[in-house]
């Protein structure tokens, strides 16, 4: 039937585009912001997010095949291993930065 | 079914358009950011979006093994970042220990 | 698609600019690894997949990772205090040696020694000021030789291009019913011309070779021991508990892409790094110590040499039969399934571990001098 095609596709469209305005706004964070803390929050919390809603809107595209399968597995992989490198990033931060203090409150 | 085909075509065109025009942002970022750290995030931003770009070419081409591509990328950003971090954390503390002793002496 | 490409191309121009421009090895090394990540989309979109893997997994991946390390070993990272524009740079500043004239007694210099005397003084900026000015103008002067040879070349996808010949048609139609491999490239570089990669595996060997005699130190352990403790980081729980769920899923990745070499685009170098990269990972969280407990360096030796050794026997019958000589005893079965295409399947298998034993051997010499 014709109108369950359109209402696939506008989903999916819709979770594309959205997805993509949701990555212009972590780039655009991470140009506004003055410390490297609260540049590597907005880029790991949208970018992982837009990631999500782009690679949904291809697997509703897409519909039952061995590459939404992959699909799945790349949010999957991606969900799990991008909180680890802001983790490690922030980390590494606070470490090696000697004016820490006055940028942030560090609780040891 | 040829409209719809039609705007599958547009939309993902727009997508791809549009993730170009942010991974030069990214690379500016690189170039710029005073900090080692910026760098750091600037990788993993452009690794990201090298992962989407795979996946959105692959379905505007309609090939379904390119998909494997991105899948090793996935790997191979996180384990970048792990070991230069690891890598860095070393050096620093190593530097730091050396001028400590030297102030001493 | 063109507005695409352009802006893709635009960007790897940057990158090769940003590269050779900035003072800092390490900036330098983090946008080249960029430039390779935007490569692969490059590749893919000119329809060659076995090189977007590959450039994926040994160029941004594993390349990169080494040449990390290897600034760490060379003790190339430098600045942690200030920003990274006010590294220390390693010009010296010539100090031009004044030479102290005593004048006892006051008498007009000679023309040897006004000469030497303005030699002395303006030698260095003089020559410094020539060597700018001609490094200019002969990288001028090449840019435009290979800029005018390059419009000389034929148009791009024309049919009646050399590329275009008998050769690569006699290939693309009999690789199928020659080798059984459904994927052209593992066809050639597999049975066709499996000389060479054994050419490449033997290099992959010497390579390892070499990095272990002229880093491998297992004498005065404790004193190392004891240093080493001290600068390694310590272990993250948060990412020892990720590395558990993620090495296997990686080390199975690999494995995947090693035995569907002769279907999908891969094959072994691409899935032996991707290995090697799981690995590697695997090191960084849990620590050399207990990478020591399942990959010894007798593990490492029996491994290569069984591999290599084992692509020697099966390949070197060639050089009695002469070079188009393609059967074996093993058949070939139908193209599409795995268990296809003859001795394809277990040459890749070896490929595969000799380029992962390869790559984890270097990292770990690099970082620690030690397998």
């Amino acid at each position: 039937m014709e109108i369950l095609e359109w209402i696939r596709f506008g989903i999916a469209a819709a979770l594309i585009l959205s997805g993509v305005v949701i990555i212009g706004i972590a780039i655009f964070g991470v140009f506004r912001f003055n410390f490297v803390i609260n540049r590597m929050h907005i880029a790991a919390a949208c970018d992982t997010l837009g990631i999500m809603m782009i690679l949904f809107g291809l697997i509703i595209l897409n519909g039952f095949n061995v590459m939404s399968l992959k699909l799945l597995l790349i949010i999957g992989f991606m969900w799990l291993a991008n909180p680890v490198s802001s983790h490690l990033i922030c980390k590494l931060e606070i470490e090696t930065n000697e004016n820490i203090e006055e940028e942030c409150e560090v609780i040891k | 079914m040829e409209m719809i085909e039609l705007a599958t075509h547009w939309v993902l065109l727009i997508t791809m358009i549009s993730l170009a025009i942010v991974l030069l942002f990214c690379l500016l970022r690189a170039i710029l950011g005073p900090r080692f750290t910026d760098r750091l995030i600037a990788v993993n931003l452009v690794g990201t979006k090298t992962i989407i770009l795979i996946c959105v070419v692959a379905m505007y081409i309609g090939e379904a093994y390119v998909v494997d591509v991105a899948l090793i990328y996935a790997l191979i950003s996180f384990l970048a970042v792990v070991v230069l971090v690891n890598v860095y954390k070393s050096a620093y503390n190593k530097q730091r220990a050396e001028r400590s002793v030297k102030e001493e002496a | 698609m063109q507005t695409f490409e352009l802006i893709l191309l635009s960007f790897l121009i940057i990158c090769a600019l940003a590269v050779s421009l900035s003072r800092n090895l390490l900036v330098s090394l983090i946008i080249f690894m960029s430039y390779s990540l935007v490569m692969s989309i490059l590749w893919i979109v000119l329809q060659s997949p076995d090189l977007a893997i590959t450039e994926a997994a040994v160029g941004a991946g594993v390349t990169s990772i080494i040449f990390f390390v290897t600034l760490y070993k060379i003790k190339g990272l430098r600045e942690f205090n200030s920003a990274p524009q006010e590294a220390i740079e390693e010009e010296t500043t010539e100090v031009v040696e004044e030479t102290v004239v005593t004048t006892k007694k006051h008498h007009e210099k000679t023309i040897n020694e006004r000469l030497q005397e303005w030699i002395a003084k303006y030698e260095m900026p003089l020559y410094k000021r020539f060597y700018n000015v001609m490094a200019v103008v002969l990288s001028t002067v090449i840019i435009l030789c290979m800029l005018l040879t390059v419009s000389e070349l034929p148009s791009y996808g024309d049919p009646s291009n050399p590329a275009n010949n008998e050769v690569s048609e006699k290939y693309i139609m009999d690789t199928m019913e020659d080798t059984g491999a459904v994927n052209i490239v593992a066809g050639m570089i597999l049975d066709y011309r499996a000389f060479d990669t054994f050419g490449e595996s033997t290099v992959l060997f010497v390579a390892a070779g070499t990095v272990i005699i002229l880093l491998r130190n297992d004498r005065k352990k404790k004193e190392k021991e004891e240093n080493d403790r001290m600068y390694e980081p310590k272990p993250d729980i948060i990412l020892q508990n990720i590395a558990k769920l993620l090495v296997p899923v990686a080390l199975m990745f690999g494995i995947y892409v090693v035995l569907n070499g002769h279907l999908s685009p891969g094959g072994g170098f691409s899935g032996g790094a991707i290995m090697g990269a799981a690995l590697i990972l695997y090191y960084n969280a849990f620590g050399a110590e207990n990478c020591k407990k399942f990959f010894t360096y007798r593990t490492f030796n029996t491994i290569i040499v069984c591999a290599l050794s084992f692509y020697a026997v099966a390949k070197s019958y060639s050089f009695y039969t002469g070079a188009n000589h393609i059967h074996s005893i093993i058949p070939k079965g139908t193209p599409g399934n795995i268990l296809s295409s003859g001795l394809i399947l277990p040459l890749n298998i070896a490929v595969g571990v000799i380029v992962m034993c390869t790559m984890f051997g270097f990292y770990s010499l690099f970082h620690k001098e030690e397998i």
